[in-house]
């Protein structure tokens, strides 16, 4: 079995592991990763949107693909092939930035919300999204059938403090 | 009785206006336009242990002045109680100072890695394709590559050891990484052979 989500993202790689109990998530460093647990326990709820990640398809575009448009201007038979292969690059990888979106997962634990974004495949991001709402739903059922069914004690009132005894002294 | 609280809304990331979902799923902010998909759960309560009220001659709780002191927060050295006292690689700490100015050094404790050998070796093969840092990095192979191999070695122990670890380096790795190595010192020791073998041939001629 491998990771569950993978976000390869040019500056801040992230693989997401899930657990029965719990979601990794690793922060890919050189020669370590960081690793972050999100237990399902306290899990109050789950939410997830798309956007459009515009910045990257700005500066693909401008870095480039404005060149390459400029080089097949140029009237030779090298220049062309190559800015049409730079083009279909650029073309090939907006259209996967379209089509991926920038996907945000915010769960909310204790009311502390935990964000996770990154690019990923909408159809292994719907299976991941999945096991993640039946494993936080199961790992919840198990702890409340799991828990005591004894009724907790009261707490303490002042009335029920122990009273001192008199102090008797000459 | 432990209960869970069921949650019927949720903060909308636009506005941060308070929700409330009907059923889990798609949902529209009315107010932001802002659109997701949400789903509600139902935690645990969380079961708070009382602290215990301070008789007159108990040390008493530096926040909390009517609660008796358990321990001695070992940032501060002040009385804490209970409600205070956070246990955190064997030292218990008052949760004033952790919010405060305990923050940033005991803010490491928190902090888990996992060593990722396998990735250090994909950097040292990486290399190899960079132009200029090639030319500085070929010349060292006989040291990267049994280091690299080393690695290659400690990452199967760990693979074997931790759960994790097996789940994250995946298979293309394990067999791809020896294969890649062995081209790479094949091909090094090809290189050195041939400009020994011209070098003295030259000399020859």
């Amino acid at each position: 079995m491998s990771v569950d989500l993978k976000n390869n993202s040019m500056f801040k790689r992230s693989s997401l592991v899930l657990n029965d109990d719990c979601l990794i998530t690793l922060e890919h460093e050189r020669t370590q990763d960081r690793v972050r647990k999100i237990m399902f326990n306290r899990v109050e709820s789950v939410i997830i949107w798309r956007a459009i990640p515009w910045l990257p398809i700005v500066l693909l575009t401008v870095l480039l693909g404005l060149p390459s448009i400029g080089v097949f201007l140029i009237n030779e038979t090298a220049s062309t092939i190559i800015a049409s292969i730079l083009l279909a690059f650029v073309l090939a990888v907006i259209i996967a930035y379209l089509y991926c979106g920038r996907t945000t997962i915010r769960i909310i634990r204790g009311s502390q919300p935990q964000d996770i974004s990154g690019i990923f495949r909408p159809g292994r991001l719907r299976r991941f999204r999945d096991r993640l709402i039946a494993n936080i739903h199961q790992t919840q059922q198990n702890l409340l059938q799991n828990s005591p069914a004894v009724p907790d004690q009261p707490p303490l009132l002042p009335s029920d403090m122990p009273t001192l005894p008199p102090i008797s002294g000459p | 009785m432990t209960q869970a609280i069921a949650i019927t809304q949720f903060p909308c990331p636009g506005c941060r206006t308070a929700l409330e979902l009907p059923t889990d799923g798609p949902t529209t902010c009315p107010l932001c336009r802002w659109h997701g998909q949400a789903y509600l759960f139902s935690p645990l309560a969380i079961k708070g242990d009382a602290a215990e009220l301070a008789l007159p001659d108990d040390a008493t709780c530096i926040h909390h002045p009517r609660k008796k002191a358990i321990a001695i927060c070992a940032g501060t050295g002040d009385y804490i109680c209970s409600l205070c006292a956070i246990d955190l690689n064997g030292q218990t700490y008052s949760a004033e100072y952790l919010n405060t100015g305990g923050k940033e050094t005991i803010g490491k404790a928190f902090d888990r890695y996992l060593p990722r050998p396998d990735s250090q070796i994909m950097l040292y093969i990486f290399c190899l394709f960079i132009p200029y840092i090639n030319f500085i990095f070929i010349p060292f192979a006989f040291i990267w590559i049994p280091h690299a191999f080393y690695l290659y070695f400690k990452a199967l122990r760990l693979q074997r050891e931790n759960d994790l670890f097996r789940r994250v380096m995946g298979r293309g790795r394990i067999i791809g990484i020896p294969i890649l190595l062995s081209l790479a010192a094949v091909g090094w020791i090809v290189g050195v052979v041939a400009i020994i073998y011209y070098a003295v041939l030259d000399k020859r001629i």
